[in-house]
């Protein structure tokens, strides 16, 4: 659990609508294409429905809507995150995957209170590389029960 | 911003904080050597600002809890203390019940907190002692007893009460000739050892010199206090009953003891009873004294109520063998389905697709079999229970166990062993009476407890029945009134079954004075409760001075039910059909005659009765679409089915109609389709777009984001690999707050209802001519056929039809009763029925329902040759048709007369419907019989025992007072009786009845207005029994 300055992260980038976002990659268990979600009424507006993921139920968090930019339309590049949360497997769904890439500590910086229109509630880090701008997304932030 | 905003934020803060803490205090565990001092600080700065805002709001409990968390972890982070498992293990703990509180902070004041208190200032002392272990001292102080509170709160489960048994080796054990292992085995019958413990010294040698030897169990039981001592032969305070406090149950701080159990319960991490060097860091758990019985206190069987049993699970190696062959078929369907793919053989491959459908379903159900275990399991501690209580209790008891074979799943099986003990026990103690007063009352010293469990439409039902007291419905009705469950009025009106039903109230059963007087009844709400989780439906009859039966209705297993699909939009739900009770569909023109607003409720008149409605779309708050007739586009449906906005809205809806009929109410597609659900006894209908096919489906969760969705019971995945989710039929009442409507009528109907179930007769509804309906038992008819009018022959005056090589003769009913006449049609509907041995079929245009008669037949008003009164069904008056009469008149000679030695004979009829009543003992007496009549079984007992000439009874099963079954024990145990013949003629004629009606000495079974049989059994019966008496 100890960061150290030095040290590497893995992670994966991803869009949401036209921003460019990050997460650890140890933080999510495999990333699955778009299947038929099923409406679940009466939940949560991020909560986009539930999917069936070899025989299990999993929740679809619209990740879109979570930052507060819409929903991520259901096409062809979209793609589920499937991420290990409180015993229970949760898909974070995103416009598409764009690359995996190796940070350090030192290219992460403290997120603003406002990026792009997206609340810095929800941010771990700002990832700066090379040209890249990518929004570290705080995953238990993003899956937290409200 | 107002306080209530400030608390959800702090709360939400709160759980924040609380996620992290187990990830990281277990990773500060793992951590060699001084902490992470990062690490702690993070956890230390959650805690820490947990207790300060908990202050802020008057949490005191929370506040103290985090402060006492804050105060170690500062310790750890200022190196004073390694943070080894015992340390991480209180914090975890402490973190644990901390995050319960935060989640329902109203009742946090009220949780103890003690334990954790003293656990975590124990782990600092340097003397620390694994903190997890509560410790119980017996009343006089002589010896204690520890144990982990986690195998505690296992005992506990299922309300089960604990205690502490002291035995004396010597006085209670081994001068009684048993041991202490026949001990423990016997305590075992009836509970659960949660540690058994034989006081020794710091040397390890026992406690004691020859004459005493103190054995200390603790005991978890569903036994009160008096029965635990009365089983353990152990009076006060050598049995004392202790009470913990539940986890987030409020309950007074401090309030731990329970008179007249003088224990003195404190929780613990003080020096270990039997003396130990202390261990600075990670002390192992405190070893078990190396006492035999003490091991046999662990044996694999007392577990088995708990942990074990949901571990592991024994299997018959013939059901894994299925398993091994079936699995070995699937990867050769699966070979063969990849070759036949390559060779894009379509056809090869849909049969391969269905060898391997038929696999799978055959894998499912082996899969399911091995979850399924006979009821013996729980059934087999019985004997022991009720002979042990009934031996204190000074009652003579037999217990009837039948169809312990019958297999549940073992979740169910492992769920309903404490409901269970709870129904057994109260019909022991509270339901049976003592021998003397049962003698009394003229019943045998010898009361019978039954357990009974059968199959029974797809279910598993377990009666528990008792031939006791039965409840004293106006005590019920006084007591009731007494704790002011219900107004008055309410309880004036309310039938026997009705105040029965009372017991089940939360606030009836823990009223213990009525236990006395109602023979039922403590914790009734706590079994209910229990056997409702597992989607069982519980029912409780009971005839004052008679007995009781309660009986039990359970799902074969929780995992794959069977479900209806529907659909609203495009959107599927299941729905689980233990709930459903019936699909309704309301043609366009009807819907609005049929469906209604009663202030803010919709409801639908059926059967007379009114029924609240709800429509699925407003369930799950979407707007309604429909896809409009001419452009195909789909579109927000504003329609309502009831003009709901009041008189304006009416207006537009008749302007509409003006306009053309272009109402959509007013077209075919518009019919209304409702599931009419049960939510436990009430009942209420949903509309739906669709109703797509049953389904059995494989019930599944769903996630922890719709914990606040109340409408759903989880879900499945489809055929199509869709999700559908899975309607929770309870929770949409609650979520829609749908209640009864026009209670009165409700109650009236139901009333309606329960006399119907006495008499309900499946009746076949046709018509002659058009406009005029009919009406024949079903129980007559063998089967309906299609006659072609080029096949209907003619000779001498009789129709009838080639027909498996031999001639059915053909009936017309208006040839004989002055009726429209039958059409002349292509084909005909043939009612074929047997009748002396031969079949003739009764002609008809149009078979127009199967119905349920539930009221009385008129057998004045239309009566006529062929017909033999009349009754009501969907509103509209039918005839019931008189086969024999009709059978008599057109094919005359027939049906033989009965031989005449087997006239004259005299015969009671038993029977609380008029019509039957009637019909029956005309016929007999047609047929030269002398009959009596009796409304019911008491009435017919008092005839039989003032005349002794009746030489034969035939008796309906539903009556009032005294019931079918009833009477033929009664008969049967009157010596004088015992060998009279005694037959029903019922409706009723499911394969349990007719059991039901063997086991109480019933000689036969016979379908209401089947005359011929019925005179036909009568012969022979009266023959078989010889002369006369």
């Amino acid at each position: 659990m100890r960061t150290d300055a030095t040290s590497e992260i893995e992670l994966t980038l991803f869009t949401v609508g036209d921003i460019l976002c990050a997460v650890e990659n140890d933080r999510v268990r495999e990333i699955s294409g778009l299947r038929p979600i099923t409406k679940v009424h009466h939940a949560p507006a991020h909560v986009r429905g539930v999917v069936n993921l070899r025989g299990q139920i999993m929740t679809i968090v619209d990740l879109g809507m979570r930052l507060g930019l819409g929903p991520v339309p259901e096409e062809r590049g979209a793609r589920i995150l499937v991420v290990r949360s409180g015993g229970e497997d949760v898909g974070i769904l995103v416009d598409g995957i764009e690359d995996v890439t190796k940070a350090a500590q030192s290219e992460m910086e403290p997120p603003p209170s406002n990026v792009q229109g997206v609340s810095g509630t929800y941010l771990k880090a700002i990832l700066k590389q090379k040209q890249d701008l990518a929004c570290v997304i705080d995953m238990e932030k993003i899956l937290r029960l409200d | 911003m107002d306080n209530d905003e400030t608390l959800q934020l702090f709360l939400e803060e709160a759980r924040d904080h609380l996620r992290d803490i187990e990830k990281d205090l277990l990773s500060i565990e793992t951590e060699t050597g001084p902490a992470d001092v990062d690490l702690v600080n993070k956890v230390f700065r959650g805690i820490h600002s947990i207790k300060g805002a908990a202050g802020f709001f008057g949490l005191n409990r929370i506040k103290e809890i985090s402060h006492a968390m804050e105060n170690l972890l500062n310790r750890i982070r200022n190196f004073e203390i390694i943070p080894g498992r015992s340390v991480t293990e209180a914090l975890l703990r402490s973190a644990d019940t901390l995050s319960a509180m935060v989640d329902d902070p109203s009742a946090s004041e009220a949780v103890d907190i003690r334990t954790h208190l003293d656990s975590l200032k124990a782990v600092q002392s340097p003397t620390s002692k694994p903190p997890e272990r509560v410790v119980f001292t017996s009343p006089d102080g002589r010896d204690s007893l520890e144990v982990g509170s986690e195998e505690l709160e296992i005992a506990r489960r299922g309300g089960k009460n604990v205690y502490l048994l002291q035995y004396d080796m010597i006085e209670d054990i081994d001068r009684k000739g048993k041991t202490p292992l026949d001990v423990l085995r016997e305590l075992e019958k009836t509970g659960l050892i949660v540690e058994a413990h034989l006081r020794r010294l710091p040397d390890g040698s026992p406690v004691g010199d020859a004459s005493s030897l103190p054995f200390s169990v603790l005991y978890a039981t569903v036994l009160d206090l008096d029965m635990a001592a009365l089983l353990t032969g152990l009076t006060p305070p050598a049995i004392s009953q202790i009470d913990l406090p539940q986890r987030r149950t409020p309950l007074k701080a401090g309030a731990a003891l329970l008179p007249p159990a003088q224990a003195e319960v404190h929780a613990q991490a003080a020096p270990p009873v039997a003396a130990e060097p202390a261990h600075a860091e990670d002390p192992p758990v405190a070893p078990d004294p190396p006492d035999p019985h003490h091991e046999q206190a662990k044996d694999p069987v007392a577990a088995d109520a708990s942990k074990a049993a949901a571990a592991s699970l024994r299997v018959q190696v013939r059901t894994l063998d299925r398993l091994m062959t079936l699995a070995g078929e699937l990867v050769l369907s699966r070979n063969q389905l990849v070759q036949k793919v390559a060779r894009k053989d379509l056809t090869e491959i849909q049969t391969s697709t269905q060898g391997l459908s038929l696999i799978i379903s055959e894998l499912q159900e082996a899969v399911m079999a091995t979850r399924m275990q006979p009821l013996s399991v729980v059934f087999g501690k019985f004997q022991r229970v009720v002979r042990d209580i009934s031996g204190v209790l000074g009652k003579e008891i037999r217990l009837e166990i039948e169809g312990d074979d019958v297999e549940l799943d073992k979740a169910v099986i492992e769920a309903i062993g404490d409901p269970l003990t709870h129904l057994v026990r109260n019909a022991v103690d509270h339901g049976i009476e003592p021998p003397d007063l049962r003698e009394k009352s003229g019943k045998p010293r010898m009361a019978t407890v039954r357990l009974h469990a059968f199959h029974e439409a797809g279910k598993v039902v377990i009666a528990v029945s008792d031939d006791g007291r039965g409840i004293d419905t106006e005590a019920v009705r006084a007591k009731a009134e007494t704790l002011g469950l219900l107004p008055r009025e309410t309880l004036a009106q309310m039938g026997e079954k009705e105040l029965v039903d009372l017991i089940f109230l939360p606030g009836f059963s823990t009223a213990k004075a009525i236990t006395e007087i109602s023979g039922r009844g403590v914790g009734m709400d706590v079994v209910k409760t229990n056997f409702t989780k597992l989607g069982g439906i519980i029912d409780i009859e009971s005839v004052k001075g008679q007995g009781t039966t309660v009986r039990v209705k359970l799902p074969l297993t929780l995992a794959i039910i069977p479900s209806l699909l529907v659909s609203v939009d495009k959107e599927t739900y299941a729905i689980p059909q233990v709930n459903l009770v019936e699909l309704v569909r309301i043609p366009a023109r009807e819907v609005r005659e049929r469906i209604e607003r009663i202030g803010d409720a919709l409801v639908m008149r059926l059967r007379g009765r009114l029924l609240p409605l709800t429509h699925l779309s407003e369930v799950l708050g979407i707007s309604r679409t429909f896809e409009d007739p001419e452009s195909g586009e789909v579109r927000t449906d504003r329609r309502e089915l009831t003009d709901r906005r009041g008189p304006r809205a009416r207006e537009t809806a008749e302007e509409r109609e003006r306009r053309g009929g272009r109402d959509r109410r007013f077209h075919s597609s518009s019919a209304v389709n409702i599931a009419v659900l049960a939510a436990g006894t009430f009942q209420y209908g949903l509309i739906v777009d669709r109703l797509h096919e049953s389904e059995e489906i494989v019930v599944k969760p769903l996630g922890s984001h719709f914990r606040n969705c109340q409408c759903y019971a989880g879900a499945t995945i489809l055929g199509d690999g869709r999700v559908a989710p899975i309607l929770d039929v309870m929770g949409i009442t609650r979520q829609r707050k749908l209640a009864d409507v026009g209670g009165q009528r409700e109650r009236e109907s139901r009333d309606a209802d329960r006399e119907g179930r006495r008499d309900v007769q499946t009746m076949l509804l046709f018509q002659v001519a058009p406009e005029e309906n009919f009406a024949l038992p079903l129980a007559l008819v063998s089967r309906l056929e299609v006659v072609d009018r080029r096949s209907i022959e003619t000779l001498g005056g009789r129709k009838s039809v080639q027909y498996r090589g031999g001639s059915l003769p053909l009936l017309d009913l208006s040839d004989t009763a002055s009726i429209a006449k039958l059409p002349e049609l292509d084909s005909y509907f043939v009612v074929v029925h047997a009748i002396a041995g031969k079949e003739i079929g009764l002609m008809v245009s149009q078979i127009v329902d199967i119905a349920e008669s539930t009221s009385d037949f008129d057998d004045a008003t239309f009566r006529q040759p062929g017909i033999l009164g009349s009754s009501i069904f969907s509103g509209k008056t039918t005839l019931l048709v008189d086969l024999y009469e009709l059978v008599q008149a057109q094919l005359p000679g027939w049906i033989r007369t009965p031989s005449k030695e087997s006239r004259n004979r005299r015969i009671l009829v038993v029977d609380d419907s008029p019509f039957y009543r009637g019909q029956i003992s005309s016929f007999l007496r047609e047929n030269g019989h002398q009959v009596k009549e009796a409304c019911d079984g008491q009435e017919a007992f008092g005839i039989l025992r003032a005349s002794r000439d009746i030489e034969m009874v035939l008796t309906d099963i539903e009556m009032p007072l005294m019931n079918g079954f009833e009477l033929v024990r009664q008969i049967r145990a009157t010596p004088e009786l015992a060998r009279l013949p005694v037959v029903a003629v019922t409706s009723l004629a499911s394969d349990e009845s007719r059991r039901a009606g063997n086991e109480a000495g019933l000689d036969g079974y016979l379908v209401k207005l089947d005359r011929e049989r019925i005179l036909e059994s009568v012969e022979n019966i009266l023959q078989a029994k010889g002369g006369r008496p």
